[in-house]
């Protein structure tokens, strides 16, 4: 089973969810970190006995002794990645998404794919029991859905997956909502969490993913946040209030589990509700 | 003319609320919301959805390939060859996910059947120019809900942006800057002469701020620091203006977590013009100072 926790807006308290239902499921679970420009899950989890690999992609490299110049490469690179100077090619990488279209169309025979790194999968055990993967972009990069289907290839069917998702209504959630079981969207009841939850939801519609929605910072504001679920058919599924403590020991690297039992309690009943399908039963 | 980007890395930093703030002092400015898939500034800055003035323009990103069932003999080569998790089977003919098609067209290169893939002209967003009540010009867009293309939709805020500044005669184009390092990120800080960072004093935040001061520096644009709810983690504070001082990195000001800045939010306002004695809008008034003074306009 995949359990993604998005969010819409950034800073809502995706990581804390997420870090602490992996805590929760122990052995029984896998989290995974695929908000890949930022992953902080590692910061919440500490992982141990970490082995890391490098992700490439698949980029071509041109044999000039094969190359006629016939220009078909260029033409179908509708990214602008590839100029034929003459003399020799001009490959920008940065805007190569690896699409494979110049090796296929060259009649020649003289493109081929080589990999080239551009971030790194790390998978390691964590101080809490579950297993932990990540995926991390390297700075300047770019392909970020493309990392997060490599990342999500390292999911372990016998375990609850958590997925740690990434922030904004774009390419990257929806890379994420592929093939999940259960969305939980963390938004705070603020104008922004309000705008951006609406965003959210659309997507999960769209993606046909059941979902649920925790209310962080629930003291913070006033906006119709059950209100927008209701439109979507999505349940406000656990309320979080604002608390000073929560907040300074979180910023220190606390896990929310750690800092409240109460909470840890709320959030177990929650995820065995959400594992059993049997959410309407905490309505 | 100066074109300042405020970036974080982390989401909820304070990005929008420093960018109001920011909008809110400054005189004769363009303001740019280049967070295309959670444009919230508008709300800050108090827009007029309705003023007459107002446009709209439809923004089309990279071609989308779409696949005709009647031509299609639903041969599979298309599916094989996309890298997207594009295309799938669905009544015994292959179809094009539109939100996953990247457009890179390689699909109609391996189709036997000449008729059956086209790539068609897709609308992936809105841009537009509004007015608001702060007499403010605001440039934003909005991403359709889980589309590709956000880079080159920011790149089109900002160049709108230009354009407005061209015929006003305007020197100051504040942007409010996407979350991550990707491909939104960099594309909202080609063309910028300074950065801010708005930095949250917490591990999470020291660790996005560590990234996002890498790409930055990869384009060569110099930048400042702002510490957002300095107050909740006082080692992360002194930890950051350290790094800043060790650096040589502006730190502006030190912003304290105060909930002033949520009830100027419910108000739809920018928290200096809700209640300028409110400690959080003491310390923007502050950095802003500070800003003009590093930047000598």
């Amino acid at each position: 089973m995949i359990i993604a926790i998005v969010s819409g807006k950034g800073g809502t308290g995706k990581t804390a969810i997420a870090t602490s239902l992996a805590a929760i499921l122990g052995e029984r679970g896998q989290l995974m970190d695929c908000d890949v420009e930022n992953p902080n899950s590692y910061l919440y989890i500490k992982p141990k006995n970490v082995k890391e690999e490098r992700a490439t992609i698949e980029v071509p490299e041109i044999d000039l002794e094969k190359c006629t110049h016939c220009g078909k490469c260029v033409e179908a690179c509708q990214y602008g990645a590839l100029a034929d100077i003459g003399a020799e090619f001009l490959f920008f990488d940065k805007l190569c998404h690896s699409c494979a279209a110049c090796w296929t169309v060259c009649p020649e025979d003289a493109i081929t794919p080589v990999g080239r790194e551009y971030g790194t999968i790390t998978m390691s055990e964590s101080a809490y029991g579950a297993d932990f993967v990540q995926g991390k972009l390297d700075v300047s990069e770019v392909l970020t859905p493309t990392l997060i289907y490599q990342v999500k290839e390292k999911t372990d069917k016998n375990k609850i997956t958590i997925i740690d998702g990434p922030p904004g209504a774009g390419c990257p959630l929806y890379a994420v909502l592929e093939d999940v079981d259960f969305t939980i969207l963390v938004t705070e009841p603020t104008a922004f969490g309000y705008h951006d939850l609406e965003r959210a939801l659309e997507l999960v519609k769209k993606a046909e993913v059941d979902a649920g929605i925790i209310i962080n910072r629930s003291t913070v504001g006033n906006a119709p946040i059950k209100e927008l679920g209701a439109k979507f058919n999505v349940p406000v599924i656990l309320e979080i209030p604002y608390d000073d403590e929560i907040a300074k020991n979180y910023s220190r690297g606390a896990m929310l589990v750690s800092i409240k039992s109460e909470l840890k309690e709320e959030l177990s009943i929650m995820l065995e509700h959400i594992i059993d399908n049997t959410l309407e039963e905490i309505q | 003319m100066n074109e300042i980007v405020i970036l974080s890395g982390k989401g909820g930093a304070g990005k929008t609320t420093v960018t109001a703030a920011l909008c809110a002092l400054a005189e004769n400015l363009v303001a740019a919301d280049c967070d295309v898939e959670a444009a919230n500034l508008k709300f800050l800055l108090n827009y007029l959805p309705e003023d007459p003035e107002n446009k709209v323009e439809e923004f089309y990103g990279m071609k989308r390939a779409v696949i005709d069932p009647e031509e299609c003999t639903n041969c599979g080569k298309c599916e094989e060859i996309c890298r997207f998790h594009a295309i799938e089977e669905i009544d015994f003919s292959r179809k094009v996910i539109t939100s996953s098609c990247e457009g890179c067209a390689a699909c109609t290169i391996v189709c036997p059947e000449p008729e059956a893939i086209k790539m068609v002209k897709h609308q992936a967003g809105e841009i537009y120019h509004s007015k608001t009540k702060l007499n403010i010009s605001l440039v934003h867009a909005s991403l359709g809900i889980g589309e590709e293309n956000s880079g080159l939709l920011v790149a089109e805020v900002r160049k709108r942006s230009g354009e407005l500044v061209k015929n006003q005669e305007i020197d100051l184009v504040l942007v409010d800057g996407p979350p991550g390092t990707g491909c939104p990120a960099a594309s909202s800080l080609t063309g910028a002469n300074f950065v801010i960072l708005v930095v949250e004093a917490s591990v999470s935040g020291m660790a996005d701020f560590h990234r996002i001061a890498e790409l930055i520096d990869g384009f060569k644009i110099p930048k400042a620091v702002i510490i957002n709810r300095y107050d909740i983690n006082d080692e992360a504070t002194e930890t950051i203006r350290k790094y800043c001082e060790e650096n040589d990195i502006p730190l502006l000001g030190k912003v304290p977590h105060d909930i002033t800045c949520q009830k100027a939010l419910a108000d739809e306002l920018p928290v200096v013009l809700y209640d300028k004695e409110a400690p959080a809008s003491i310390a923007l008034i502050e950095s802003w100072k500070n800003l003009r003074e590093t930047l000598s306009f």
